[in-house]
């Protein structure tokens, strides 16, 4: 009986996912720890700002962390020589490298959701709950105001995504080569994303050619205030995602085409 | 039949196959012989595609080498390659989610009769013990076809006799190719059925081993060092 896909996407995810469990609990327990200090010393010495900062400083980590990460997973699989292993499994590269690219984001929500909540609430305690309460309902489009910090989270979500298949995408390449594969994933790097962001902005020029201002479309009041303005039209926005995630595709089948044709032991 | 046709391989300047003409015949079992660097690791790697030939045709039963003919290869490399961090079980349940030939009540007998316990992890055990891990994971699925590489390299005469009770022992003849390619070869003599000597990525001799050491009047390893000598 032949395993479908579907469960060898899963089996090499679990496995992924507990490959690097001792890393991410590590992590976990440095994010926690260190925001009960944080904690702590606001309720004795330290100013709410300073608490505010070094929080959202490991909050910041976090995709750092990742991204190292993703580097270090290919990394590890020559250096363990679990890349025998690896390449001598009935997969296709697509699937050995979606499951690491979603251990990856697990890893990530994780790490971010609890580093956020702890920065979160350290800003709800400066403001406080009632002030931040009435700060909300002072919002003109409350919808309108979600849907616009969405767009900006969207982005900034698939372009770490993309840097994440960047980096596959260098370390793979990085490992055609016997000598100097470290200086060679590095320099792929700096230079994909180079290509890569410069494309999408060249595209997104050709777009917006015409419009005046078009990133800034309409200002937002907010307890009689502008605090910010709607940042990218919906039109504007759809452009950037399309041509992140048709960047980010076609970066992931250039890895695991190099994986599958071309990478040997 | 695993076929190779004139089948070349470089690594740089280096050469690993050298024209190399070689079938290995179904539900047999294949002795893969010749000193270290000669180039059988780098057959039973392009057997599996971890290695591409530069020229030349290699079928595996009528099919180019892919991810699909993986499905019915077992292989075991010289190297430790399994995750470190995993318990026996964890590396059996990831095989078993893996390949659709993985056999439960096999995996359940071999465990019991190598004298492993399945919590063990394998960065922590002995390099004997780990060499029964691989083993233990190439042989608890029913794959048509076995490629052994080394298996006995640097194992205690105790393990090896372990190791080549287990390939007499659950061999389906007949059904089962197994290659096994080492330098050992006094160990394997009497497993093989056929016999392959390569030198410097050439094909030096190949036949039946019955029929070589009738014909020679001499052991296998006799056989090689007469080969070589030449």
């Amino acid at each position: 009986m032949k395993i479908s896909n579907g469960k060898k996407l899963f089996t090499l995810y679990k496995k992924d996912l507990a490959a690097s469990k001792f890393e991410t609990l590590l992590i976990l327990g440095f994010i926690i720890v260190g925001n009960l200090f944080l904690l702590y010393k606001t309720k004795t010495a330290w100013p709410l700002d300073m608490a505010i900062a070094l929080s959202m400083l490991a909050l910041g980590f976090v995709p750092l962390f990742t991204f190292f990460k993703a580097f270090n997973f290919i990394r590890e699989e020559w250096k363990e020589n679990t890349v025998y292993f690896m390449m001598s499994l009935p997969t296709t590269g697509n699937i050995i490298f979606l499951s690491k690219f979603l251990a990856l984001l697990t890893q990530f929500f994780i790490l971010g959701a609890v580093a956020l909540t702890f920065s979160i609430s350290f800003i709800l305690m400066q403001s406080g709950i009632q002030q931040a309460w009435i700060a909300m309902r002072g919002i003109g489009d409350m919808q309108q105001a979600i849907w616009e910090i969405s767009k900006v989270g969207i982005i900034m979500f698939l372009s770490f995504a993309m840097v994440i298949i960047t980096a596959f995408f260098s370390a793979v390449v990085g490992k055609l080569f016997r000598k100097f594969s470290g200086l060679i994933t590095f320099i792929v790097f700096i230079a994909t994303n180079y290509v890569s962001t410069k494309s999408i902005a060249e595209i997104m020029e050709l777009i917006t050619e015409g419009m005046s201002n078009p990133y800034i479309q309409k200002e937002m009041m907010v307890g009689g205030t502008v605090v910010f303005s709607q940042i990218l039209p919906n039109s504007i926005f759809m452009s950037i995602i399309i041509l992140i995630i048709i960047t980010s595709i076609l970066l992931f089948l250039a890895t695991t085409t190099i994986y599958d044709k071309k990478v040997e032991l | 039949m695993i076929k190779f046709k004139d089948v070349n391989k470089h690594f740089g300047s280096v050469k690993a196959l050298d024209n190399m003409s070689v079938n290995y015949i179904k539900g047999r079992i294949t002795g893969l012989f010749g000193p270290n660097g000669s180039g059988k690791s780098t057959a039973l790697r392009i057997m599996l595609s971890l290695n591409k030939a530069d020229s030349g045709e290699v079928l595996i039963f009528g099919e180019k080498p892919s991810v699909e003919t993986r499905e019915n290869i077992s292989y075991l490399p010289e190297i430790d390659y399994i995750y470190s961090w995993m318990t026996i079980k964890q590396a059996a349940d990831f095989m078993k989610g893996i390949y659709g030939d993985w056999d439960d009540s096999k995996y359940s007998d071999l465990i019991k009769f190598l004298g492993l316990e399945p919590e063990m992890v394998i960065k922590k055990i002995s390099r004997g013990m780990r060499a029964k891990v691989k083993l233990l994971l190439c042989f608890s699925r029913n794959a048509e076809i076995m490629l052994l590489d080394e298996p006995l390299s640097g194992i205690d005469i105790l393990t090896r006799d372990k190791i080549i009770e287990t390939i007499i022992r659950d061999y389906r003849v007949g059904e089962q190719t197994i290659i096994i390619s080492t330098h050992e070869i006094q160990e394997v003599e009497g497993l093989v059925d056929d016999v392959v000597f390569i030198g410097e990525g050439k094909v030096v001799l190949q036949g039946e081993a019955e029929r070589l050491r009738n014909e020679n009047k001499l052991s296998l390893v006799g056989l090689m060092k007469e080969v070589y000598r030449q």
